[in-house]
């Protein structure tokens, strides 16, 4: 028989002979603690030393026990947090949604007011699509089927001119909003009746009055509203309120920007000015 | 046959027993005692399957299952009987345990920590007629399966291990 096959019968009997040797040791023990109780002083004198043992570390548990709190507590305000974070998020949203709602609430209440305060002919029109191009200031709007709309009715908002229509088919027209570079409104200003054209200059926000002598009373603030000439449309709709006035180096008119009053960026409904219109429709404020 | 091809320190066994020790007898705070995982059985028997020559030997391990068993208050002897049989199991078949696929060793380690379980219980009940606790069985069961978390430890410490 080889060698090494030996050898390896030999360790393998040793092993089991160890095995063995301390199963049964084990069985023993368990045998002598469970029917003799042999080892209750020894697991007495252990349960001692363990107190004693527990006693001298609690300072140290208790150390060990608020550091894992802390950091615990820490991980789970940042849960909350992150948690907290995601409802802000949505409510944010909620309460974005529901100041829109009442935006739109206040201006179609403004438009009724519009309304209710005229005997005028006027119609609701609602913004379809809406061109945003600096070289097309235009919107499409929808009105409801058989009102007359037609192209050169003024299209206002609660607080002021928002454009004229273009052209009109079927229940939808297309309005260019005064800020069109092509757009231009004849104007009064309130606090002096100076007469004159505000034209667009191609962004929501901004409009000029032009062709302005430096020597005209015209101050920051001043407001302008329609001037109602050739009997079309009304006087008094307001236009807008100069925001800057700068004189022209090379010429003798002065630069006048102006800042439309009507929202043209945000409103989606709209009155259209169809019929004959007395003057009366807006109160300026001041 | 060393398992290992990059042969585990004796330190790093040493301390890892350390650990499962300090697990075994104190405990794991917020587990009860008869479903918290024998921490050290663990590391005994995983160390014993794949540490080839470096495994834990049977004296030791027999000395570690006193000191457990006098820890814990339980039947002394216990421990070292679970320690030994694990050890002897995983001596036996570690061989074959290395060449089997994840999933058998998964079920080969939860097979044994269950019968073993149910082996300790049947000697408790024999003589001292103390109902076995079948939460117990099933606890040290699903306790193995830790293995492929030590398993995917291994790997990255021991890149050299070929884990089948």
């Amino acid at each position: 028989m080889p060698i090494a096959t030996n050898a390896v019968k030999r360790g393998k009997m040793q092993f089991y002979a160890k095995l063995f040797v301390y199963l049964g040791l084990a069985c023993c023990l368990i045998f002598f603690d469970l029917k003799k109780q042999s080892f209750s002083s020894i697991k007495q004198e252990v349960s001692h030393f363990e107190y004693f043992v527990v006693d001298a570390l609690l300072p140290s548990k208790d150390w060990v026990e608020q550091f894992a709190s802390y950091f615990y507590s820490k991980g789970k305000l940042a849960q909350e947090n992150e948690m907290l974070r995601g409802d802000q998020l949505l409510k944010d949203g909620r309460l974005q949604t529901l100041a829109s709602v009442e935006r739109r609430v206040e201006e179609l209440q403004a438009l009724l007011g519009l309304y209710q305060r005229s005997a005028f002919s006027m119609h609701a029109v609602t913004v379809i699509t809406a061109s945003d191009s600096p070289y097309e200031q235009t919107l499409k709007v929808r009105f409801e089927d058989g009102a007359p709309v037609k192209a050169g009715d003024y299209i206002i908002g609660a607080r002021g001119l928002v454009g004229q229509v273009l052209h009109a088919e079927g229940v939808v027209a297309a309005v260019r909003l005064i800020s069109d570079q092509r757009a231009s409104v004849h104007v009064q200003i309130l606090r002096t009746g100076f007469r004159g054209v505000v034209f667009g200059r191609g962004g929501r926000g901004s409009l000029e009055l032009k062709f302005v002598p430096e020597e005209t009373d015209i101050e920051v603030g001043d407001v302008l509203v329609t001037s109602g000439l050739g009997g079309r449309h009304p006087y008094g709709i307001p236009v807008g309120a100069v925001v800057s006035i700068e004189g022209a180096d090379a010429s003798s008119f002065s630069t006048i920007l102006l800042k439309p009053l009507a929202n043209l960026n945000a409103n989606e409904d709209f009155l259209a000015l169809t019929g004959a219109l007395g003057n009366d429709l807006f109160v300026p404020d001041n | 046959m060393a398992v290992l091809p990059q042969k585990v320190s004796n330190k790093k066994i040493a301390w890892s027993i350390a650990v499962g020790l300090l697990f075994s007898t104190v405990g794991l705070s917020g587990i009860s005692r008869s479903i918290a995982p024998d921490v050290l059985a663990l590391v005994i028997f995983y160390w014993a399957l794949i540490g080839g020559d470096v495994r834990p030997k049977m004296s030791i391990v027999f000395l570690l299952g006193l000191i457990v068993d006098f820890a814990v208050g339980g039947a002394i002897g216990i421990h070292s009987l679970k320690y030994v049989l694990l050890l002897a199991v995983a001596v036996r078949l570690g061989n074959r345990f290395q060449m089997s696929i994840r999933l058998k060793k998964i079920a080969f380690i939860v097979v044994t920590f269950a019968v073993l379980e149910v082996i300790l219980g049947g000697v408790v009940l024999m003589l001292v007629k103390t109902p076995m606790d079948i939460k117990s069985v099933f606890a040290a069961a699903i306790w193995g399966l830790t293995w492929p978390i030590v398993e995917a430890v291994l790997a990255k410490n021991y890149s050299r291990i070929g884990f089948k």
